[in-house]
């Protein structure tokens, strides 16, 4: 059977570290301005403050990037087939094809897509990691490592968690970690009344 | 001779506004698009906005012109050809903000090499094609010394269904986005269709009465009046579909949607929802109700101008209410993908959406218009005033066809 | 436009479509770049990340024409450690950071005006080993001040020695709760805590007492949660609520400064309760020693403590076998009272009951019973606290006895899933003590005897006249700064060596730039021990700019002082001495060992987790836990009592002016000042941020993102205002480690208390610099007062 490749985030063991976030950076020579991978303070106004009045409080995190969704919005309105879905259920972008409309941008949920408004700016000032470069005027995102899963290994941020709040693997696989932690914890996908259905759950 | 001059200087200043536009356009190429006000969150602007806004005024002229033929209205037939033109010059407008408004523009061919069909985006590359090729068509057989009119009403049969296609498709490139809260909306193409029909026919009117005023053009003054009837009841066709909308998002009070039409109320869009509704659609209807005003050119033009500066603020808030919440919030919000400056403190989020144009989107902006204008002028100079004797021949021949 | 043909055909049609315009971007950047990894350039190098965070996390580095493109962690004998965490991460760029220092420079403008010109490398070192030379002729080697920051790899500790320089590489920080605890346990530097984080799986109890381990220890943060999900309750005692606190199972918020009491009154109910082991006590423990009512000291025949023993019915040395020391009784001797130590315990914590530390710590009375409760009576608990928080306080040594104390009454010292101590910077773990550089005997070479606290060099009269300092020591490691400051202008030499332009670098008259541990002259360079592992820096990339490794400074320094042929020629030298005939765990480790095992290799140590003390032998001079302290009597201290914070309380008049404590607590974002100026963390973080409750900022007139000005009586500084309702009322929070220029106007230092409570002199590392005892006020900036 065809894979489908997902993931699943703790959002109790979740501390919020950024770690995931800037191994993605590196990994996938992501430039200054934009991230691929983000952590959502889910509390008040600013990173990493709670909501509620002392001592009567909430704050937890968040991360959040490319939810890999099977029926994915940002797929279907790219009007060159830039974004497209392979074949283990990674939504990817061809690079040498996007035209930069931005379609994708507008249809995804998530908010999850960044955008080459410039030519990107790399600190240090030069490329790491081991995506390709990209262009300004082109889409990126979140690739779920293709480089590294399509060899086998674990998307960066998977790896560098040490609060080991990421797991991934092959969603159709009935015994596969994340199919089990999804079945176990009751995975649950975000804003899942879009019907996008992400590959991506959070474990609550 | 003062209408020669006139025109002279004209298309002077247009050509130096398009000049200035080309310029502002190379300097977007050569930086990106970072020149812009558009950012992750806002990722479309001014450019998008006018997108939709050409495409509803070319509306205008090419629905009254085939109607004419369509539906036999003769004294539609009298303004066919400058309607025809202005349709054709407005979905050229159309096409270029959408290849400004491109990341990789020297792409743009992959929309014809690669056209992926699921997307609404590809429909409208389509629909616009046919409709810019029917237009086209139109023209030339409109201005064919001795038109052959069975042919002329086979293209009219396929340019008014175009034209409502293409309002349509251009509405379903938001519309069908379940991402976008106050874009999903099955109302979509029937408020682009209104929106396209009260602005695109205020165009035609400003313009017929402006190609009066500079050229030897004429227009019986009865027209203005029977087009200005027609304009009050698409206006109130058009209030009618914001107020059915607007309704229906506000009823349920869903939490994200209800955001979003705050916005539009009170918040940053309220200008833009609150001058479209007032001036937009109440004023000039309330003037052309009156069967007396629209006997007033001057009144009728008020009112016209007055619709297409609502239909352009309508454009300004529908699009924007979808790009100014995030669905998924949480500090620090969306990267906006903007480099910090060297030395600046790295301020690159956002946790909801803001944007206002630049000076170079502007200048784009107005420099493609004023190319239509180029573009209308010297299409009208060739067609219209050019050969008054055959024009006039047109003018009767189909009433001469019957 | 430079089209190659397979650009053109790449880009086809569209390419030449608009090439036409000419305004065409560069076409080379559509192509795609190869894969850094699959790129016959690239090379492997394996080092360790020095900052003190103290994880000493081990990387795989990848490196592409000359320049680091990949950091990863190393694949560990024990794979759990095979971490890195953001600030590893954001190294990729801090390398390269346009703050490095480049060349030496000298200073034209006032110390601390920050301007300079640059000079060569010989100029700077023939200026500084001229003065040096000079200073130690006519005022000895104890004018000159040698000071490393925590994450230096190489402190000049040889030169020093050769200079008879003073010496310290560690006071004032980190030291407060440890050095109590260490009169109770004779803990080592630190305090580290008896049993490692993994052995956390094994209790039933485990409290955070200030410690916000989830940022501080992130990359021990899977043995948090393994342990929470074994079972174990993880209470989390913090004024604010805290990362951590929000992984805990339960929060409870005390005012600052306050903890002794709330120890003390969990003493008084293990007593209370009866919930102490008592054989333990006797056996383990100075509980049946006797203390003489007259002068307060331990009763003694002839050099030994005595216990009564029940056996014999009499007086016995406490380490006479066969014997069964009574706990409690009525003694005497030579007319004397005696009272066992335990009796005497129980009656000096009499008082501090619930309801007592109640209303001292604002925690309710039943919540203190619970805790108390679940701390002696559900199995192994651990006691584990912090550094960032009731560490900087002025009374912090009376804790960390009194943690000391509670957790031996209740037998959770040398025992599995038990211990008590600092549980941060990975630092419980097997430890194998390195060799030193061996300097030759008969020259006669021998630091000077420190003449006392170096925190006390700012405040008190005393011999330096010429300090070197590696890292951004000064600003960062000393309270109040302008007092730092007016010590630094009189002084005759100041050096920096350092890798960035940061705070400290402004008051040198000479700058040395040392570059990062990625960087070296060497094939490899230091060892170090961490986590029950050893691990070596290999060559990442060569020194960037004109920057050298502060081993080849010394050298060369050294060289300039005719002193260098007494020093290593390479790191590998060093390395090799410190591995001759080692201690057992090290054992069959060398330099050739590690290279051939990616640069690191576990301990010869059990596998399982490390605890110590489980043979119940203690570093103390009775070889036994110390509930009582004679040290401590001068000072009427033989046991710990709550004391009102010095300068944070609302009992000091000070408290009407300047009503708010304040504190700077370390944050996941830098690990000290280390990371401050790192862009791909400033992203995230990009200022420092005055964290206070809403509450407080309204009585202040503040909205979010206010600038406001913090200000005491010391001094002032300025930054924005965060919206934080995790501070608690009373409290505001700057988070440590940044930079002046990160500020809107001075630093935080500049109101930090530095008074060195007298008590702390006697103790294992001195008095610890209570940064947190601290008043402030909150104001706008640039508002009316
Ligand atoms: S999260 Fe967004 S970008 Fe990713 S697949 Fe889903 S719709 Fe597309
Ligand atoms: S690395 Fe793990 S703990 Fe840290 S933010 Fe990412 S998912 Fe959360
Ligand atoms: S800063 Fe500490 S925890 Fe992070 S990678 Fe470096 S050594 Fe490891």
């Amino acid at each position: 059977m065809a894979k489908k490749l997902g993931m699943t985030i703790d959002l109790k063991r979740c501390m919020g570290c950024h770690t995931c976030s800037l191994g993605c950076k590196m990994q996938n020579n992501v430039p200054m301005g934009m991230l691929w991978n983000r952590i959502l303070t889910i509390g008040g106004e600013d990173v990493d403050t709670a909501r509620g009045e002392f001592p009567s409080l909430e704050k937890s995190w968040m991360p959040l990037s490319c939810l890999h969704c099977e029926n994915a919005s940002c797929v279907k309105v790219c009007p060159v087939g830039a974004t497209y879905r392979d074949e283990d259920g990674r939504v990817l972008i061809n690079y040498d094809r996007c035209i930069g409309c931005r379609y994708c941008m507008a249809a995804c949920p998530y908010n999850v897509r960044v955008f080459n408004w410039q030519k990107p700016v790399r600190e240090p000032g030069h490329s790491y990691g081991e995506a390709p470069v990209r262009a300004k005027g082109i889409m990126e995102k979140c690739t779920l490592c293709v480089e590294r899963t399509a060899k086998g290994q674990e998307p960066r941020c998977v790896e560098v968690c040490p609060a080991k709040a990421r797991k991934f693997g092959d969603l159709n696989d009935p015994n596969s970690e994340v199919s089990k932690a999804i079945r176990e914890r009751g995975g649950q996908q975000l804003l899942a009344e879009k019907g996008t259905k992400p590959q991506v759950y959070y474990l609550r | 001779m003062e209408n020669r001059g006139n025109l002279k200087m004209s298309l002077g200043i247009l050509g130096l506004l398009t000049l200035l536009g080309l310029i502002a356009w190379v300097y977007q190429l050569s930086n990106g698009l970072i020149v812009t006000g558009m950012r992750n969150v806002v990722s479309w602007g001014l450019y998008i906005t006018s997108f939709m806004f050409f495409v509803g005024l070319s509306a205008g002229g090419l629905i009254v012109s085939s109607s004419a033929t369509v539906f036999d209205i003769p004294a539609f037939k009298a303004v066919a050809k400058p309607a025809v033109i202005l349709s054709t010059v407005c979905i050229i407008l159309a096409g270029l903000f959408i290849v400004v408004d491109l990341g990789s523009p020297e792409r743009i061919l992959y929309l014809f090499i690669h056209p992926q069909f699921q997307s609404p985006l590809i429909w409208d590359v389509v629909v616009i094609a046919i409709y810019l090729v029917v237009s086209l068509l139109y023209l030339k057989h409109m201005t064919q010394p001795a038109p052959d009119y069975r042919k002329l009403a086979t293209m009219s049969a396929v340019a008014l269904p175009a034209a409502v296609l293409v309002h349509s498709v251009t509405a379903w490139i938001f519309g069908l986005q379940i991402a976008r809260v106050s874009w999903h909306s099955a109302l979509m193409a029937p408020l682009f269709v209104a929106s396209a029909l009260d602005s695109g026919l205020a165009l035609l009117i400003i313009v017929l009465a402006g190609l009066e005023r500079y050229s030897d053009y004429k227009v019986e003054p009865k027209l203005y009046a029977s087009l200005a009837g027609l304009l009050a009841a698409f206006v109130a066709v058009d209030a009618f579909f914001v107020f059915s909308e607007v309704l229906t998002a506000a009823y349920p009070g869903e939490e994200s949607v209800t955001a979003a039409l705050g916005l539009l109320l009170s918040g940053p869009l309220a200008p833009f929802f609150w001058v479209q509704v007032v001036l937009g659609l109440a004023v000039p209807f309330v003037i052309l109700a009156s069967a007396a005003n629209r006997q007033s050119k001057s009144k009728i033009l008020l009112a016209a101008a007055l619709v297409i500066i609502g239909v352009f603020c309508k454009r300004v808030w529908l699009l924007f209410s979808s790009f100014l919440l995030p669905l998924v919030e949480g500090a620090p919000g969306i990267t906006l993908g903007q480099a910090p400056a060297a030395g600046a403190k790295l301020d690159m989020w956002a946790m909801a959406g803001s944007y206002t144009p630049t000076l170079v989107e502007w200048a784009i902006f107005i420099g493609i218009i004023s190319f239509g204008g180029i573009m209308f002028i010297i299409a009208a100079r060739r067609l219209l005033w050019a050969r008054e004797d055959t024009a006039r021949g047109i003018r009767i021949a189909p009433t001469a066809a019957k | 436009m430079g089209l190659s043909r397979r650009t053109f055909i790449k880009t086809g049609l569209a390419g030449a479509a608009l090439g036409a315009c000419g305004a065409l971007p560069p076409v080379s950047k559509w192509l795609r770049q190869s894969d850094a990894a699959s790129d016959p350039q690239e090379k492997v190098a394996y080092t360790y990340h020095p900052p003190n965070c103290g994880g000493r996390c081990s990387f795989k580095c990848t490196v592409k024409d000359g320049k680091l493109v990949k950091i990863e962690a190393n694949e560990w004998p024990d794979k759990r450690n095979s971490l890195v965490c953001l600030r590893g991460l954001s190294e990729l760029e801090r390398v390269y950071s346009p703050d490095r220092i480049k060349t030496p420079l000298k200073r034209v403008g006032e110390r601390g005006e920050g301007k300079f010109v640059p000079i060569s490398w010989d100029e700077a070192l023939t200026t500084v080993a001229g003065k040096l030379k000079e200073l130690k002729d006519k005022h000895g080697g104890k004018s000159i001040y040698l000071k490393a920051s925590s994450g230096v790899e190489h402190p000049m500790f040889s030169l020093a020695t050769m200079l008879g320089a003073q010496f310290t590489n560690h006071a004032g920080i980190d030291i407060g709760l440890s050095g109590g605890l260490h009169q109770i346990t004779g803990v080592g530097l630190f305090g580290p805590m008896n049993n490692e984080v993994t052995d956390w799986v094994n209790s039933k109890t485990i409290i955070l007492l200030g410690n916000n381990f989830l940022e501080t220890s992130m990359t021990d943060a899977q043995f948090f949660y393994d342990a929470k999900e074994a079972g174990a309750k993880i209470i989390s005692i913090d004024p604010s609520y805290s990362t951590t606190t929000t992984r805990c199972d339960q929060w409870i918020s005390l005012r600052p400064g306050t903890d002794t009491a709330l120890i003390l009154a969990l003493i008084n109910q293990v007593f209370a309760n009866k919930w102490y082991h008592e054989d333990y006590l006797r056996k383990n423990s100075t509980a049946p020693f006797l203390i003489r009512e007259d002068d307060k000291k331990l009763f003694k025949l002839g050099d030994k403590y005595q216990v009564w023993d029940k056996n014999s019915g009499s007086f016995q040395p406490y380490d006479a076998p066969g014997i069964q020391p009574e706990l409690e009784g009525d003694f005497a001797a030579d007319g004397v009272k005696l009272q066992t130590v335990f009796a005497a315990l129980r009656e000096h914590t009499k008082g501090n009951t619930p309801a007592w530390a109640a209303k001292i710590t604002e925690v309710p009375e039943q919540v203190i019973k619970d805790l108390a409760k679940q701390y002696a009576t559900a199995g192994p608990a651990v006691l584990a606290w912090g550094w960032g928080g009731p560490d900087k306080w002025y009374h912090a040594d009376s804790l960390g006895r009194a943690g000391g104390i509670l957790a031996a009454l209740t037998g959770n010292i040398g025992r599995v899933g038990g211990g008590v101590g600092a549980a941060n910077h990975h630092l419980p773990g097997y430890f194998a003590p390195f060799k030193g550089w061996p300097l030759p005997k008969d020259k006669g070479f021998a630091p000077a005897k420190p003449e006392m606290p170096a925190t006390d060099f700012p405040q008190k009269p005393n011999s330096v006249r010429a300090v070197i300092i590696q890292g951004n020591t000064l600003n960062q490691w000393l309270a109040n700064a302008h007092q730092t400051a007016a010590w630094l202008k009189k002084l005759d030499l100041v050096v920096v060596v350092d890798i960035f332009h940061n705070d400290t670098v402004n008051y040198a008259d000479i700058v040395l730039p040392t570059c990062t541990n990625f960087e070296m002259e060497y094939d490899c360079y230091n060892l170090q021990v961490r986590r029950n592992h050893i691990m070596m820096m290999q060559k990442v990339i060569d020194p960037l700019y004109e920057s050298k490794t502060d081993f080849k400074i010394e050298q060369e320094l050294a060289a300039k002082l005719g002193l260098a042929q007494y020093l290593p020629k390479t790191p590998a030298d060093l390395n090799n001495a410190r591995l001759k005939d080692p201690a057992p765990p090290l054992k069959g480790i060398t330099v050739e060992t590690l290279k051939a095992n990616r640069y690191i290799q576990r301990l010869n140590a059990p596998w399982e987790p490390f605890r110590s003390n489980m043979n119940q032998v203690y570093a103390t001079p009775t070889k036994k836990i110390q509930l009582y302290s004679e040290v401590l009597l001068p000072f009427g201290a033989g046991f710990p009592s709550y004391e009102e914070p010095q300068e944070a309380s609302p009992h000091n008049p000070l408290f009407k002016k300047y009503p708010l404590q304040f504190s700077q607590a370390h944050t996941r974002y830098r690990a000290h000042s280390s990371f401050s100026n790192a862009r791909w963390i400033t992203q995230i973080i990009k200022e420092p941020k005055v964290e206070m409750n809403p509450k407080d900022a309204q009585k202040r007139g503040l909205k979010n993102g206010d600038l406001v000005e913090v200000f005491n009586d010391r001094g002032k500084f300025q930054a924005r205002y965060q919206a934080t309702p995790d501070m608690r009322p009373g409290s505001i929070r700057v988070s440590e480690g940044w930079w002046s220029k990160y500020f809107a106007a001075g630093n935080l230092q500049n109101v930090t208390n530095s008074a060195n409570n007298p008590r702390g002199y006697p103790l294992s590392h001195g008095p610890v610099i209570p940064f947190n005892d601290t008043l402030v006020e909150v104001k706008k900036a640039g508002g009316a007062n």
